[in-house]
């Protein structure tokens, strides 16, 4: 007895309420007392729609137990109410107080629901009751698809595209006694991303649907997450369950019960859900993921040094598509060798959604030092609830990075520089070298005259150069030509010498005239000409004989005349007629011999 | 020849003294942002100074700022049409047309694209001052020959003449055709937003008169011209090809020559 008092655990006291309630039904409700040494009895509490038919029933249990050395009991006491139902409808079941050990316990506040009971269906007589088990045993009656089938439930009609939808298989049945659910097809989901809630454990419960009352049950629970807009069919595919029934027979003495097991084909058909697109305008940096979520971002460090690994790390938290999160682009300075973020996502069906944190690692590598600056992004998202596309910043972070301890073996090879080619190159500025006149030289009269003033020139330089060459080719000729013009000059000279009486200088004049005469007309360098070699080129060139005579008389009496102190003037002007008149003649003959 | 120097000195003192205030202006006016001011100004400086391939090439950087691509792409050609070796201009051209909705057609044989790029080397006056430069080379090589007596020196002077000559004759031909590309108005960039070609010179009614549809900034070939009267209301009409199989008519108002 010393132990028993010693080892009670804390005193509670609970209320334990049927869930769902049939019209015109009994039902029980329990309040549980545990390990109350000594309590008041609870007080019924009054529900409306409901009229206590009689209670409390108490009933206790003990138990002991011994673990380990430890004894350890426990006494719970059960004081149950039966009510009926009357009227359907939820309601209240007020808190109910106890006092054990002058203490005051209250139980919490809870509700019941009263179903409407099933409505009369044509069928007649043979109807089935959930809460009739006889009328689920009847072997007489035909299990139908009314009486057992699945529901595949959404728990919204429309929705945005990647906006998770909860999708519920539920049993609705009459019977009791299922024992078997195959799937002969299992449901499609075309353009739903799925994600499989395996965590179902859901109480039994009775349900009232299309004016029937029915056991459910949740079969299994899908969060899809619709990929395409516009109407998407859901395929739910189809079942086989298994019931029970008990055929009453009859054995002589006494009759029994053998257990029938009838199946039935059950097709919940298609669903169709609308599938909105996600509203326009939609945010230039829109990440694609909808739901709602909140976000962490943390870099490892703000000093580091070359070729030292450092990582930022982003956390997304919430619900909604977190698993297909595409990780938001950071633009790392160039000078960062940058890995592949890594991606690590820890999310669950949760409720209507999928909740979870995915954790993205941007792990990179300075490569040269400085202050560098990783620029802040944000990670956009659609949030189906405010029907807006929300923003989170990741903040702008700041790092210095020094010289490292070692170089570091580089694993990057030389990389080409990224030509991004994005815009336009930037206007000329300055000098525009503006022209009004864009008219091209080759279409200007001007260029062309350029042209034909090189060509004439060329032809009259030519012309003139060929006529130049002709003449300097033979400098004899352009001697003669002059002999004749040099002799005469010759020949005036000697003319002032005559009148001046000067007799010698005349006659050298004279001399000179003939023999300069000569010697250009015969080509002869005047040094080297005789008498001898003048005869015989004259005669060369034809020249009479006379004229040659007279030529040697004339040289003869010049050079006396030279040496002759006294001439009289006849001779003198004699002489100069002679010369003059062969020169004259000479002339005329060279001319003829050229001929 | 002293009174034209110092007429062409005046003349380009005149020009750079007025020129600088409007194109200056532009200019600030375009590292502003502001671009629909800089377009004024610069088509400004254009009717008042005159034009220069410079001036075009940053109108063509102004419309594109400004968005009206078909303007832009016209403005860089009529700068690659004053100097064809303005790579800026060609750059930008490049990249505006990979931004409008027609894709450029490229239907030139391998020689029409050397034939552009021995043209495209400089301007079609470069071209004709290099022609002088190797005719007067050659008249020298004609005088060596007829002048001088040495057989070396004459050898030399005719297989050179005759090398020289044959440039001569290629780069006056390329200077000609230069010079004629440079005023040839044969070219066209279409500047409404969408247009249909029609199979005749007029505006498509039905389906199959609409030859093919074209878009802002696409250049084209005039081929042939035809003004059509009606109701007194005369439209001119340019037959134009888009490359060497497509023909088809379009309403002057929907282009605009280079």
């Amino acid at each position: 007895m010393a132990a028993w008092s010693a080892s009670f655990g804390e005193t509670s006291f609970s209320v334990v309420p049927p869930r769902t309630v049939i019209e015109g039904n009994n039902f029980a409700l329990t309040f549980r007392l545990k390990d109350a040494a000594e309590s008041s009895m609870p007080q019924a509490p009054q529900i409306e729609g409901c009229r206590l038919l009689y209670g409390p029933a108490t009933s206790t249990m003990q138990s002991y137990q011994n673990y380990g050395g430890r004894a350890t009991s426990s006494v719970t006491v059960e004081y149950t109410f039966t009510y009926r139902a009357e009227k359907q409808g939820t309601y209240t079941i007020p808190p109910v107080a106890v006092s054990v050990n002058g203490r005051q316990l209250k139980s919490s506040q809870s509700t019941i629901k009263i179903l409407p009971p099933d409505s009369n269906s044509s069928s007649g007589g043979s109807e089935v009751h959930v809460d009739n088990f006889d009328s689920q045993q009847a072997t007489d009656r035909n299990v139908s698809d009314k009486d057992v089938f699945i529901r595949i439930i959404l728990n919204k009609s429309q929705a945005y595209k990647e906006e998770a939808i909860e999708c519920t298989m539920k049993l609705y049945t009459k019977y009791s006694s299922i024992t078997n659910i195959s799937a002969q097809t299992p449901p499609t989901f075309d353009g739903f991303l799925i994600e499989d809630d395996n965590s179902v454990a859901q109480a039994n419960d009775t349900e009232h649907y299309n004016g029937q009352n029915y056991l459910t049950a949740v079969l299994k629970k899908y969060i899809i997450f619709p990929q395409k807009t516009g109407k998407l069919t859901i395929n739910s595919g189809k079942y086989d369950i298994t019931v029970v029934q008990y055929e009453r027979v009859n054995m002589g003495f006494f009759s029994t019960t053998r257990p029938v097991e009838k199946v039935v084909h059950v097709n919940p058909g298609n669903l169709n859900i609308n599938i909105l697109p996600l509203p326009e305008p939609q945010p230039a940096d829109f990440s694609g993921a909808v739901g709602n979520y909140t976000m962490r971002s943390d870099l490892s460090t703000t000093s580091l040094r070359t070729n030292e690994a450092a990582t930022l790390t982003l956390t997304i938290s919430g619900s909604g598509d977190i698993k297909y999160i595409k990780e938001p682009v950071i633009d790392f300075p160039s000078e960062f060798e940058l890995y592949t973020p890594k991606q690590d996502i820890n999310a669950r069906v949760n409720g209507n959604t999928v909740t979870g944190t995915s954790t993205i690692e941007y792990t990179f590598v300075p490569q040269s030092t400085g202050e560098f600056t990783i620029p802040s992004a944000a990670f956009t998202y659609f949030n189906p609830s405010t029907k807006k596309y929300e923003r989170l910043e990741i903040p702008e972070y700041k790092l210095k990075v020094a010289k490292g301890v070692s170089t570091g073996i580089t694993t990057v090879d030389q990389q080409n520089i990224a030509a991004k080619n994005t815009d336009i190159l930037h206007i000329k500025l300055g000098e525009k070298n503006l022209h009004k006149d864009l008219t091209p030289v080759a279409h200007k009269w001007f260029y062309w005259t350029i042209y034909l003033i090189l060509i004439v020139g060329m032809i009259l330089v030519v012309y003139a150069y060929s006529k130049h060459i002709k003449l300097s080719a033979d400098i004899t000729g352009r001697k003669q030509a002059r002999a004749n013009k040099v002799a005469r000059r010759r020949l005036k000279e000697a003319l002032g010498y005559m009148k001046s009486h000067q007799n010698d200088k005349f006659n050298e004049e004279i001399l000179k005239a003939v023999w300069g005469y000569l010697s250009d007309k015969l080509s002869i360098p005047s040094s080297q000409l005789t008498r001898d070699n003048i005869s015989r080129e004259l005669q060369e060139i034809n020249a009479p004989q006379s004229i040659i005579d007279r030529l040697i008389s004339l040289i003869d009496n010049c050079e006396m005349a030279r040496y002759t102190p006294v001439i009289s003037d006849e001779s003198v002007e004699k002489t100069y007629e002679e010369a003059s008149s062969l020169m004259n003649e000479m002339e005329g003959l060279k001319k003829k011999s050229k001929k | 020849m002293k009174k034209i120097l110092s007429l062409i000195i005046i003349y380009v003192c005149v020009l750079t003294g007025n020129a600088a205030p409007i194109v200056e202006r532009a200019d600030s006016a375009y590292s502003a942002d502001n671009f629909p001011l800089a377009i004024q100004l610069y088509q400004e400086a254009l009717q008042k100074e005159g034009a220069s391939t410079e001036l075009y090439y940053n109108l063509g950087n102004a419309y594109y700022r400004d968005m009206q691509l078909g303007q832009a792409i016209i403005a860089y050609e009529r700068a690659l049409k004053i100097d064809p070796s303005n790579s800026d201009a060609r750059t930008n051209l490049e990249f505006v047309n990979g931004k409008i909705a027609d894709k450029p057609v490229d239907n030139d044989s391998l020689t029409e694209k050397l034939a552009d790029k021995i043209i495209n080397y400089t301007t079609a006056d470069v071209w004709s001052w290099i022609a002088l430069g190797l005719f007067c080379i050659f008249l020298a090589g004609v005088a060596g020959y007829i002048f001088t007596s040495s057989i070396p020196v004459r050898k030399i002077c005719f297989f050179g003449g005759m090398v020289i000559f044959v440039l001569f004759l290629a780069s006056l031909i390329v200077s000609i055709n230069a010079a004629s590309r440079s005023v040839s108005t044969d070219k066209a960039i279409v500047t409404s937003e969408a247009v249909h070609l029609g199979t005749s010179p007029r505006t498509p009614r039905e389906k199959s008169e609409q030859a093919f549809l074209l878009h802002e900034g696409t250049k084209i070939a005039i081929v042939d011209s035809l003004t059509v009267t009606t109701d007194s209301l005369s439209t001119k009409w340019y037959e134009v090809k888009v490359d060497n199989e497509h023909r088809a008519w379009i309403n002057s108002k929907d282009i605009e020559k280079i």
